[in-house]
């Protein structure tokens, strides 16, 4: 990784320990569905592919396990960055309106046509790439201007509902009645029968942003000990601010094109991880990423275990789980306050 | 989801419902006790699909106001082009009043603000029920058909269906098993026991693969399962299909494709079976002769 040494000297594990249980869940989670299959019978189906067994491993169970890892990783990446940068420990791209940014993208492209064109399978990432990128822009221009962590979560706040509204006026104006009910259930977040359509459009802008994002490691460091102190390191703080808003967008936009509006994952996540990597900016990144990679991947096993028949949808668990998180730390933080 | 749950209502619930709604259309209205006769009622306005139907084969076309306007939708009606010669009302009480009815068919899911405001304006309002299988529709024919005094060609279409029903019953189940039948939906909906696609399926020759696997109701049903345990017959139902939703691009999943081999997928409008009217046993009737005309008639998968 790129950056200043951590700080205790020694070497952590907690990426190691995050990434190989990743991956054993990953594997896990290819055996678990409508039929339960252990690891290695998972492994063998994924090889025959005109069997219905290998059909469901190979075009139904990976892509969703695949899209669980990514779309979690973004996420969890993007509110470590977002926490790094804005050095406010409440910032999320949920919280902050650009999931609900990206969703508007999203449902733009959705239904004013592109779809019926499958050439233009693009338009989905895209458009939740631009509208992500709008309320990115939209925020850290906010940032830059406000003072106080409340200020911006109020900001926060209103973007989401301008998204939201604009939303639903889209959907108001669709000539298919069916599609407000879809977009609702969509909202709130689901791998659920995806396919590799979603990976592939998915996966390729998020790991370019995820790239631009761990380049920025040094320069949160940095930022780490004050604005000025970043400056005097020969930190460019306009170029930082403009790879983090352009990563976070292509992080999120894309993932919330392919999973819905899955909220809290960016919150929760570098909290918990933090104290593990020595409180370092840089090394929270990567541990964000595998962190919410893994909680979403493990959500996404809960959903396919609960016995109900209308399946439980990820951003209601994320928000079960984040948004009493969120009311716990907002407890916490005015305790601290002067 | 609110549709869910009253799909699952306990029968005796249904019964009450239907006994109460047949009993609130008999009577005079509140306001005005001098209400016209069944048959003298001379400003029918529907904002019910179902009642749509029914009313263009039951009335004579002067007695019509308003028709909703869902009838004239080609994408949901099956007599949109009828439907389509008659005023069309949205299903708010200013739209309604506008037409000044004296009888006002809506639906059981129709907003109760509406209808007890219609009521207290004097109008007779009748809230139609959801049919459940094809018996109630034809009940439903012949509760429209009293209401409006036209006993007689109510009786009419009634039996026009019971001769369908008995020709389609006549021909027996499709090949021998009987052939499985799955009707999915946008976003992976189907429906098992209790509901209209049921008996539709059960009337044309199919066993129910929804019922089969111990479904009630609506439900999702997901890609997995059904690439696991595919129906010898697969209909999807198709419904704006210009307007794309992401529902639709569910049913283009790569995982389908994967077992085109192993079903025979059927497409047939929504329009076919959305309304509980006279004209549902056609979808009966109707899918029968495509599944037969299938390559193989598809019964070969059958167990």
């Amino acid at each position: 990784m790129t950056g200043i040494a951590p700080r205790s000297g020694r070497p952590s594990l907690t990426p190691l320990v995050l990434a190989a249980v990743l991956a054993a869940s990953a594997v896990l989670s290819l055996g678990i569905g409508t039929v339960w299959l252990s690891p290695w019978e998972a492994a063998r189906w994924l090889f025959s592919p005109d069997e219905p067994m290998g059909i469901a491993v190979r075009e139904l169970r990976l892509p969703r396990t695949l899209l669980a890892v990514v779309v979690g990783g973004g996420l969890g990446l993007a509110g470590a960055a977002l926490q790094g940068y804005t050095r406010n420990p409440l910032a999320d791209s949920g919280l902050l309106g650009i999931n609900g940014g990206a969703a508007l993208g999203a449902v733009l492209v959705l239904y004013t046509g592109f779809l019926t064109e499958p050439r233009f399978v693009l338009a989905i990432p895209l458009g939740g790439l631009a509208g992500a990128a709008a309320a990115t822009f939209l925020i850290a221009w906010l940032a830059g201007r406000v003072r106080g962590i409340q200020t911006l979560i109020l900001a926060g706040v209103a973007v989401s509902a301008l998204a939201a509204a604009l939303t639903s006026l889209v959907l108001n104006f669709s000539p298919n009645p069916y599609a407000a009910r879809e977009i609702v259930m969509w909202l709130l977040g689901s791998v659920a029968d995806r396919g590799w359509e979603h990976v592939g459009f998915a996966a390729p802008f998020m790991l370019a942003g995820a790239l631009l994002i761990l380049s920025c490691g040094r320069g949160l460091q940095a930022l780490a000990l004050g604005s000025d102190t970043a400056a005097s390191l020969g930190i460019s703080l306009g170029r930082l601010r403009a790879a983090l808003i352009l990563g976070c967008a292509l992080v999120v936009g894309p993932a919330t094109a392919a999973a819905g509006a899955i909220g809290f994952v960016g919150l929760v996540v570098p909290h918990v991880l933090r104290p593990l990597v020595g409180y370092d900016p840089a090394r929270l990144l990567v541990a964000s990423t595998l962190g919410g990679a893994l909680l979403l991947l493990w959500a996404d096993i809960l959903v396919r275990l609960l016995p109900v028949e209308q399946e439980l949808k990820l951003g209601v668990l994320t928000a079960l789980l984040g948004a009493p998180f969120f009311l716990w730390l907002i407890f916490r933080l005015r305790r601290l306050a002067p | 989801m609110r549709q869910r749950k009253t799909k699952r209502q306990p029968a005796a619930g249904r019964a009450a419902t239907w006994v109460v709604t047949c009993a609130l259309a008999m009577l005079p209205s509140a306001g005005d006790s001098t209400g016209p006769a069944p048959g003298e009622y001379t400003r029918i306005v529907s904002i019910n699909l179902a009642a749509d139907e029914l009313l263009l084969d039951l009335v004579d076309p002067e007695r019509i106001a308003a028709l909703s306007r869902l009838a004239s939708d080609p994408e949901l009606s099956r007599l949109a082009d009828r439907a389509a010669a008659f005023p069309s009302t949205g299903n708010t009480v200013e739209e309604v009043l506008r037409f000044e009815p004296d009888l006002v068919f809506a639906s059981q899911f129709t907003s109760r603000n509406v209808t007890g405001l219609l009521e207290r304006f004097g109008i007779e309002v009748v809230r139609l029920p959801a049919a459940r299988n094809l018996r109630d529709c034809r009940e439903l024919v012949l509760t429209v058909a009293a209401v409006v005094g036209e006993t007689e060609r109510g009786e009419q279409l009634a039996a026009e269906m019971d001769r369908r029903l008995a020709e389609l019953n006549r021909k027996g189940g499709l090949g021998t098993g009987p052939a499985t039948a799955l009707v999915y939906g946008h976003s992976g909906y189907v429906q098992g026991r209790d509901t209209l696609i049921h008996d539709i399926l059960e009337s044309a020759g199919f066993r129910n693969h929804a019922a089969a696997l111990g479904i009630a109701g609506e439900a999702v049903f997901p890609l997995e399962r059904l690439v696991l345990n595919p129906p010898d017959f697969l209909v999807l139902l198709t419904y704006h299909e210009r307007d794309p939703t992401l529902g639709a691009m569910h049913l283009r999943h790569r995982a389908l494709r994967g077992i085109a081999d192993r079903t025979h997928i059927i497409e047939i409008p929504l329009s076919w079976t959305i309304t509980a009217s006279h004209l549902t046993v056609d979808a009966a009737a109707r899918l029968r002769e495509k599944a037969e005309k299938a390559p193989g008639d598809g019964t070969e998968a059958a167990p």
